[in-house]
């Protein structure tokens, strides 16, 4: 799969939303700087492009056990570029917000918590 | 070529003592390194780093860098907290100033202000206990404090701190305004106070080399929040502005682009011998007298090579650092001001024994004006879901830095080694180990500080040791020392077995407060530069 897709799914899956050309070719040129993808690390990435529903998961476990894995790094790229974009830095600052939302806070959390889980258990199937 | 002085370093300590000896009458040669940024800082718009961030389409590059340098860092380490715009500060270091090590990872600087260009603007006096331990000249001391805090303009409070901070000094500005959280957490201290202060704590506002009010042609703060980016304004004091005025007078020379190796004397002068740094070409520079400010660990290059015994063992001191994430949950959920600076907002110092000796320094900030994704690195979290979770938190974080003071032991030192690679030839190893008795006093140490944070209302979440060497405050390899002996320093700065060779840098101090030492090193760089005037006397 093409880089400019790559971008384009974990754009989407960082923010819910598309991400312009601008990003797009940043992530580009920040990923010409990085190691090569090989070996497992290539094949954790694959996997979660072809299975987008597992990004989450993946990504949640590799929080965890595997922080400098190709995915982790790759997705921290991308949120720092779209972070130093006005388009889409309101998505990174804080922003008030009222008592209710602690619900959401709540939920998100528990949500991590269960992808990482999830994640754990679908990570040794990776090879 | 030949000069009365030639000083070696245009930090804090090289740019205070060049221009004590240039108002006193004195030609000066300022040999330097002088790296700076070339790319970044006439990018950087006037204005407030949050509506920057909302209308500045080339933000991306100020703050990622045009090399995605912001990105390369995988961990928390030494220099981590450096933005594009201030990486400059360590350029080409790993070339000319290699170091091996496994447990100590310091900061070191080419770029003209040395380390100063990144200083965290944080002002300390130290004690008069400390100074004895130190072995600083107090009385002179407190006198050049006060001759610094005039050149540089100091803003701080006069509140529970103070006698920590700036103490009896005059002319100290009105204090900066402070964040919401800050303000919130200072609340609660006051109305705690007495039960903090029975556990040796003390909180108030931190005095910073950052202005208030206008001074000799530099601007308030205009609390844009842009102090890890730019210097807008002058208003936060930066070396570069010293060396900047010197430069106007005719007794002062700026050389820039050099590297010093060694020295050698005789009876009519010094030899100083340095390269130039692109063609490494070797050029000897002949002065009356020689002041060496190139930073501790430079500096003890430098004596090391100069005396002919690079594998003579230097001892080193360095404070412990530990830093704290803290969450004030009172604050969770809330917007953030525009209109804030972003430097420490509060100080919180621990004085257990009440001794005026064996103080902590906690500078308390907010996580305002550095990015999310530094904490999305560090969070044990799926991306997507830690975005949504930190924006929430970040209103309410505090981040504690905690020094500790630091004396000498017998697995922390510094000598120099072979290393055919280097354009010296050589490199610095350094071996820095606390021992058992050390390692247990900064345990309870960071133990204390987390429980006096949760009196004040804010929570720890985290314990992070970013490793010795994070705290950037270096001191100690050539101690004063009553005693002419090699390797040390008498109290007015000369190096023994010299005659006309000084150290004005924090080279000589024979214990290391937790208090930041950037006031400290000046004003003792001002008395070494007058004690070297006093020496050579005037053709």
């Amino acid at each position: 799969m093409k880089l400019t897709d790559e971008a384009s799914i974990f754009g989407q899956y960082i923010l819910g939303k598309s991400i312009d050309i601008a990003s797009t070719e940043r992530y580009l040129a920040a990923i010409s700087r990085e190691p090569p993808n090989v070996g497992r690390d290539a094949a954790i990435v694959e996997f979660c492009l072809r299975h987008r529903w597992s990004i989450g998961m993946l990504d949640g476990a590799l929080a965890l056990l595997g922080r400098r894995s190709t995915l982790r790094r790759r997705l921290i790229i991308l949120a720092a570029i779209l972070e130093a974009s006005p388009l889409y830095c309101d998505d990174f600052l804080p922003v008030s917000r009222s008592f209710t939302y602690r619900f959401v806070v709540l939920f998100v959390a528990l949500r991590a918590v269960a992808s990482a889980a999830a994640g754990c258990l679908l990570l040794p199937f990776l090879k | 070529m030949t000069s009365d002085f030639v000083v070696v370093g245009s930090g804090a300590t090289g740019s205070v003592a060049a221009q004590t000896l240039v108002e006193s009458g004195a030609s000066v040669v300022m040999l330097d390194a002088g790296r700076h940024d070339t790319t970044y800082s006439s990018l950087i718009p006037t204005g407030n780093f949050v509506e920057l961030r909302g209308t500045d389409s080339g933000q991306h590059r100020y703050l990622l860098g045009d090399n995605f340098e912001s990105l390369a860092s995988a961990t928390v380490a030494t220099g981590s907290q450096l933005t594009p715009p201030r990486r400059h500060v360590i350029d080409a270091v790993d070339r000319f100033l290699p170091i091996r090590s496994s447990d100590f990872t310091p900061l070191q600087s080419l770029a003209l202000g040395g380390l100063g260009s990144a200083w965290g603007l944080g002002c300390c006096v130290y004690s008069r206990e400390e100074m004895n331990a130190a072995g600083l000249p107090w009385r002179e001391m407190e006198a050049a404090y006060q001759v610094i805090a005039s050149r540089i303009g100091i803003s701080g409070a006069d509140d529970d701190v103070r006698p920590f901070t700036t103490a009896d000094l005059r002319d100290i500005q009105p204090p900066l305004p402070i964040d919401k959280s800050a303000e919130y957490v200072l609340e609660r201290y006051k109305k705690r106070r007495a039960r903090l202060h029975a556990r040796g704590f003390y909180m108030g506002r931190p005095a910073l080399a950052l202005l208030s009010q206008p001074k000799d042609g530099r601007s308030p703060s205009a609390l844009g929040g842009m102090e890890f980016y730019s210097d807008e304004g002058r208003s936060a004091w930066r070396p570069w502005i010293a060396v900047e005025q010197l430069r106007s007078n005719s007794r002062f020379s700026y050389i820039s682009n050099v590297f010093v190796t060694h020295f050698t004397e005789t009876d009519d002068g010094v030899s100083v011998y340095c390269f130039d740094m692109q063609t490494l070409q070797q050029r000897i520079l002949r002065c009356r007298c020689l002041i060496l400010a190139a930073g501790v660990l430079a500096t003890s290059r430098i004596v090391l090579r100069g005396f002919g015994k690079p594998s003579v063992r230097l001892p080193l001191l360095c404070n412990p650092y530990t830093y704290i994430p803290c969450i004030v949950p009172a604050r969770l959920g809330k917007s953030m001001p525009a209109q804030d600076m972003s430097l420490a907002q509060l100080a919180l110092f621990h004085d257990g024994g009440q001794n005026g000796l064996d103080i902590g320094m906690g500078f308390i900030y907010s996580y305002r004006a550095l990015m999310l994704f530094r904490l999305l690195r560090e969070t044990p979290l799926n991306t997507r879901d830690a975005r949504i979770l930190l924006q929430y938190l970040m209103s309410s974080l505090l981040i504690v830095g905690v020094h500790h003071p630091d004396g000498y032991s017998t697995d922390k030192y510094v000598t120099l080694e072979p290393d055919p690679e280097s354009p010296t030839k050589d490199r610095l190893f350094i071996s820095y180990r606390l021992n058992d008795g050390e390692e247990a006093r900064v345990a309870s140490r960071i133990r204390e500080y987390v429980r006096a944070l949760r009196v004040v209302g804010a929570l720890a979440i985290k314990i992070v040791k970013p490793g010795h060497g994070a705290s950037i405050h270096y001191a100690g390899t050539l101690p004063f020392s009553s005693k002419e002996e090699r390797y040390t320093l008498a109290t007015s700065g000369r190096l023994h077995g010299t005659k006309n060779i000084y150290v004005a840098d924090g080279s000589g101090f024979k214990y290391l407060p937790a208090k930041g030492l950037t006031l400290s090193l000046m004003a003792n760089s001002h008395i070494v530069a007058r004690n070297a005037l006093s020496s050579v006397v005037p053709r």
